[in-house]
């Protein structure tokens, strides 16, 4: 039975929901998978909730559990995505008309492709802080580094990612 | 290489990935998720610690079965082969005292009255127990050799040394001894 305090961190944590589901959105490159490794962070997160230190940092905490589970997940996927044969983004087409929707379906894929050419610590920066809008000082936080440092890290994953899309992936 | 980036590659970048969380996040807003997540914690969260625990002392486990399994392998191994029992140094160290006196003794006659085979019996476990006891120094001595120095002995090792050659030497005469008679 979960104490009051604990009760009211829950629901601190209950209100980033949107955030910690665009960071695995990020992690993931697919809505479903997102979703539920949304739920495995929320539950990781009340699990230990009993352990926090700093009741008064628990967003920020959240978010570093959500990377760990999100890193994990990657480690686990990556055999797994050797096997696959194409990139996932398809829940984010544009349905206006089938050009634009092919169009925009090309550019997801260059874009999953240039994230995943990303040196890891770049691309943890460059998700957390695109998908999931964290300010430096809270990126800075989540990956234990420097705000000076992430920003250098975040604008040398910004430069690569725009400059793979625009070469089409070569 | 070029290392920055047009704004307009940026901006580009920039609506892909916006058009992008906007679409995922039409479905996640609109489904139950928030609803599932409160059910699973209404059953209780998951044992995280207890998996945790476990993943920890797996490896720890496995190394100490390992260790173990090598430790016992190395005591049970049979270190020294025993060629000669118990019952047989006790009864060359009772014929010691008969090998030790001189041939002319009475002795010949008792090994003559008791028939040549048992002497030589005895005669050729003495030299067996004698040539096992020198096998074992010897493979002593490579190790010590093997250290870079002069092995050095105490006084009790010099005298069983002599010890077991005046019981080789003793017993030889006696062969030969035998030999001359026959």
């Amino acid at each position: 039975m979960p104490t009051d305090e604990e009760a009211r961190l829950f629901e601190d944590m209950m209100a980033c929901r949107e955030v910690i589901f665009r960071i695995c959105l990020g992690f993931t490159r697919n809505p479903a998978d997102a979703e539920d490794l949304c739920q495995d962070v929320y539950l990781k997160a009340y699990g230990r909730l009993a352990g926090l230190r700093q009741p008064s940092s628990v967003k920020e905490w959240l978010y570093r559990v959500a990377r760990t589970t999100c890193l994990d997940h990657a480690k686990r996927r990556r055999v797994l995505r050797l096997f696959e044969s194409s990139g996932r983004p398809e829940a984010a087409l544009d349905p206006r008309t089938p050009e634009a929707s092919a169009l925009t379906k090309e550019r997801l894929s260059l874009l999953k492709a240039a994230i995943s050419r990303l040196p890891e610590k770049q691309r943890e920066v460059f998700i957390l802080r695109e998908y999931g809008r964290l300010s430096y000082e809270e990126l800075g936080r989540a990956v234990g580094a420097k705000a000076g440092t992430v920003m250098s890290r975040l604008n040398r994953a910004r430069a690569a990612v725009a400059r793979w899309i625009k070469e089409g992936g070569t | 290489m070029k290392r920055t980036a047009d704004v307009r590659d940026l901006e580009v970048m920039d609506r892909l990935i916006r058009d992008e969380i906007e679409e995922a996040l039409g479905p996640f807003r609109a489904g139950d998720s928030e609803k599932r997540l409160r059910g699973r914690i209404a059953q209780g969260p998951e044992p995280v610690r207890s998996k945790r625990f476990l993943e920890r002392a797996a490896v720890p486990a496995l190394l100490a079965a390992a260790a173990g399994a090598v430790v016992l392998m190395v005591v049970t191994r049979p270190s020294v082969p025993r060629p000669v029992d118990l019952a047989d140094i006790v009864e060359v160290l009772g014929r010691f005292s008969t090998l030790a006196r001189p041939a002319a003794e009475p002795s010949a006659a008792t090994d003559l009255a008791a028939g040549r085979p048992e002497a030589t019996a005895g005669l050729e476990k003495a030299l067996a127990i004698a040539a096992w006891l020198k096998d074992e120094d010897e493979r002593k001595a490579p190790l010590r050799e093997s250290l870079g120095e002069v092995p050095s002995y105490s006084m009790e090792e010099r005298m069983r040394i002599l010890f077991k050659d005046k019981i080789i030497e003793r017993a030889l005469e006696i062969v030969k001894e035998k030999s001359k008679e026959a």
